[in-house]
C-alpha cells in the first residue's frame, strides 16, 4: 500500500514530487488506521524549503511514537489475556499521553496479576479443604459402618438371650421330672433363667442405643455428602473462573 | 544464507561505542524477506547511513559480527509464528562503530491476519541487562567459531541458549524482562509518573 501511494505521487525524479500531497495522504491513511503509512525518500538536501522535510520528518516521528505505543500496549494488554502478566508496556521512550495512558495499562496489568494470585491462593486452599472433607466422609462412613455391625451383633444378643432362656425352661421341666434327684440341677436352672433375662434386657437396652447411634451416623452421612456435592459443585465454578 | 563469515570477519570495526538519547526510538519497518522499507531519523543518524542506502536493504546491514547467529535464528523463528520478539542486539554502524540497542520486533497483520511486513522499535538498553547479556552471547560466539557453515553454527548455539534458559527457569520473555529496567528511563526524562 505505502509504495502503491508514493509511486502514484511520484511521477519521475525527485524533484517534481508533490510533498504536500504525499503527506495529506499519509496522514488520511494513518486517521484510517494505517500506521504502516510513511513519507519516504524524503531526501532533505533536495529541498528548496527548509521547512517542508522538517514537516514531512515530524509526521513520520508522530506516527513512529503512535505505531510504537499501539503495538506495545496491544502486546501487553495480549498477554495479560493470556495470564501472564510479565509483559509490560515498556515506559522507555513514551512521553506525555503516551506514558500516562501506558501507566494506566501496567496498574491495571499490576492489579489483575494481583487478582489472579489470590484467586491461585484461594483456590489452593479449597484443594486442601476438599482433601481433608474427603478424610472426614471416610470417618464418618467408616462409623456407620460399624454401629451397623454393633446392631448386627445385638440383635444376635437378643436373640442367644431368649434361645438361653428357653434352654432354661426346658432344663426345670427336665429337673422337675427327675423328682429330689434333680431338685439341685432346677436351681441352676432358674438361675440361668434369671441371668437369660437380664442379658435380654441389657442386650435390647444396647440395641436401642445403636438404633439410634446407627441413624445419627446415617443423617451425619448424608449431611456431609450434602456438603460434599456443594464444595465439588464451588470447586467446578472456581476452576473454570481461573481457567477463563 | 551466505557463507559470509570470511567477509564478516574484514568488516571494518572501530571499537568505539555510540549512544541515542533514552527519550528516542530507533524505528525501522520491513518487507517479509527482512529488506528495509522504512527507516526514521534516529535509526538513520546512528547507524551512520543516508534513507536512500538504507531502503531497500537487507536488514543486515547493520549487522555486528559478535552477534550469535542463534538469537536472529530465534528472532525470525518467533516473528513467523506471528509473535513479537525481544532482543538485545549488537549493531554496527556504517563507519564501524558499535551500538546496543535494546529492539522489539513485531510482525504487521492485514485484515485476514496474513503477516505483510514487520516492525522494529528499538531503546536505550539498560546497563544491567547488558552485563546479563553479554556474557551469554560469548558463549553462544564460542561455540559457533567453532563451525564454519552457518546453518551448523546456529543448530549448534541454539541449544545452549534454550539450556540455558532451562537453568533461570524461566521463558526467553521472562529472561528478557528480568533483566530490564522498565520506566526509569522515561521517568527521568519526562517526569511521567509510572
Ligand atoms: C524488523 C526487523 C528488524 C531487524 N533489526 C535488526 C537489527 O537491528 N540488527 C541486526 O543485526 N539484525 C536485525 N534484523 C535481522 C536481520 O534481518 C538478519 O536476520 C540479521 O541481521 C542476521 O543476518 P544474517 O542472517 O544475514 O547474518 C531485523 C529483522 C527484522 C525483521
Amino acid at each position: 500500500m505505502s509504495e502503491h501511494s508514493n509511486e502514484s505521487t511520484r511521477p519521475s525524479g525527485f524533484g517534481d514530487r508533490n510533498w504536500v500531497a504525499e503527506a495529506s495522504d499519509v496522514c488520511r491513511r494513518a486517521a484510517r488506521g494505517d500506521l504502516e503509512a510513511r513519507v519516504l525518500n524524503i531526501d532533505d538536501a533536495s529541498h528548496e524549503n527548509r521547512d517542508m522535510p522538517e514537516l514531512l520528518h515530524a509526521i513520520n516521528h508522530l506516527l513512529d511514537m503512535t505505531d510504537a505505543f499501539v503495538r506495545e500496549a496491544t502486546a501487553s494488554l495480549e498477554f495479560a489475556g493470556d495470564g501472564k502478566f510479565f509483559r509490560r508496556v515498556l515506559l522507555a521512550g513514551m512521553l506525555g499521553s503516551f506514558a500516562r495512558a501506558a501507566g494506566s495499562i501496567n496498574a491495571a496489568t499490576a492489579q489483575m496479576e494481583q487478582e489472579k494470585k489470590a484467586l491461585d491462593h484461594a483456590h489452593s486452599q479449597r484443594l486442601e479443604l476438599e482433601t481433608d472433607f474427603d478424610k472426614l466422609r471416610e470417618v464418618v462412613r467408616a462409623l456407620a459402618d460399624a454401629t451397623g455391625h454393633i446392631d448386627l451383633m445385638s440383635k444376635t444378643m437378643v436373640k442367644l438371650a431368649s434361645q438361653t432362656s428357653l434352654l432354661s425352661i426346658n432344663a426345670s421341666i427336665e429337673a422337675a421330672r427327675v423328682g429330689d434327684l434333680g431338685r439341685g440341677f432346677g436351681v441352676v436352672a432358674s438361675e440361668v433363667k434369671k441371668l437369660a433375662t437380664q442379658a435380654a434386657s441389657a442386650s435390647s437396652e444396647i440395641q436401642g442405643r445403636v438404633r439410634e447411634l446407627t441413624g445419627a451416623a446415617r443423617n451425619t452421612s448424608e449431611t456431609i455428602e450434602e456438603i460434599w456435592t456443594v464444595i465439588r459443585d464451588q470447586g467446578g465454578a472456581q476452576g473454570a473462573k481461573r481457567a477463563a | 544464507m551466505v557463507p559470509e563469515t570470511r567477509a564478516q570477519k574484514m568488516l571494518h570495526l572501530t571499537g568505539h561505542e555510540r549512544t541515542f538519547d533514552p527519550g528516542e526510538l530507533i524505528v525501522s519497518k520491513t518487507d517479509t524477506k527482512g529488506r528495509i522499507t522504512y527507516a526514521n531519523q534516529v535509526f538513520q543518524r546512528v547507524a551512520g547511513y543516508t534513507e536512500g542506502e538504507l531502503l531497500g536493504k537487507a536488514h543486515s546491514i547493520v549487522r555486528h559480527p559478535d552477534m550469535p547467529r542463534c538469537v536472529f535464528k530465534y528472532l525470525w523463528d518467533t516473528l513467523g509464528a506471528g509473535r513479537e520478539v525481544f532482543a538485545y542486539v549488537l549493531n554496527r554502524a556504517k563507519c564501524g562503530d558499535h551500538y546496543w540497542v535494546f529492539a522489539h520486533v513485531t510482525p504487521t497483520f492485514d485484515q485476514r491476519n496474513h503477516i505483510i511486513s514487520y516492525h522494529s522499535s528499538r531503546r536505550v538498553p539498560c546497563r544491567r541487562a547488558l552485563s546479563a547479556v553479554i556474557p551469554i552471547y560469548q558463549s553462544l560466539l564460542g561455540v559457533e567459531k567453532r563451525f564454519g557453515n552457518p546453518q551448523d553454527q546456529w543448530k549448534a548455539s541454539l541449544p545452549v541458549l534454550v539450556e540455558t534458559l532451562k537453568q533461570s527457569g524461566m521463558s526467553y520473555d521472562e529472561f528478557i524482562f528480568s533483566i530490564t529496567d522498565q520506566g526509569s528511563i522515561t521517568d527521568q526524562h519526562s517526569g511521567a509518573a509510572a
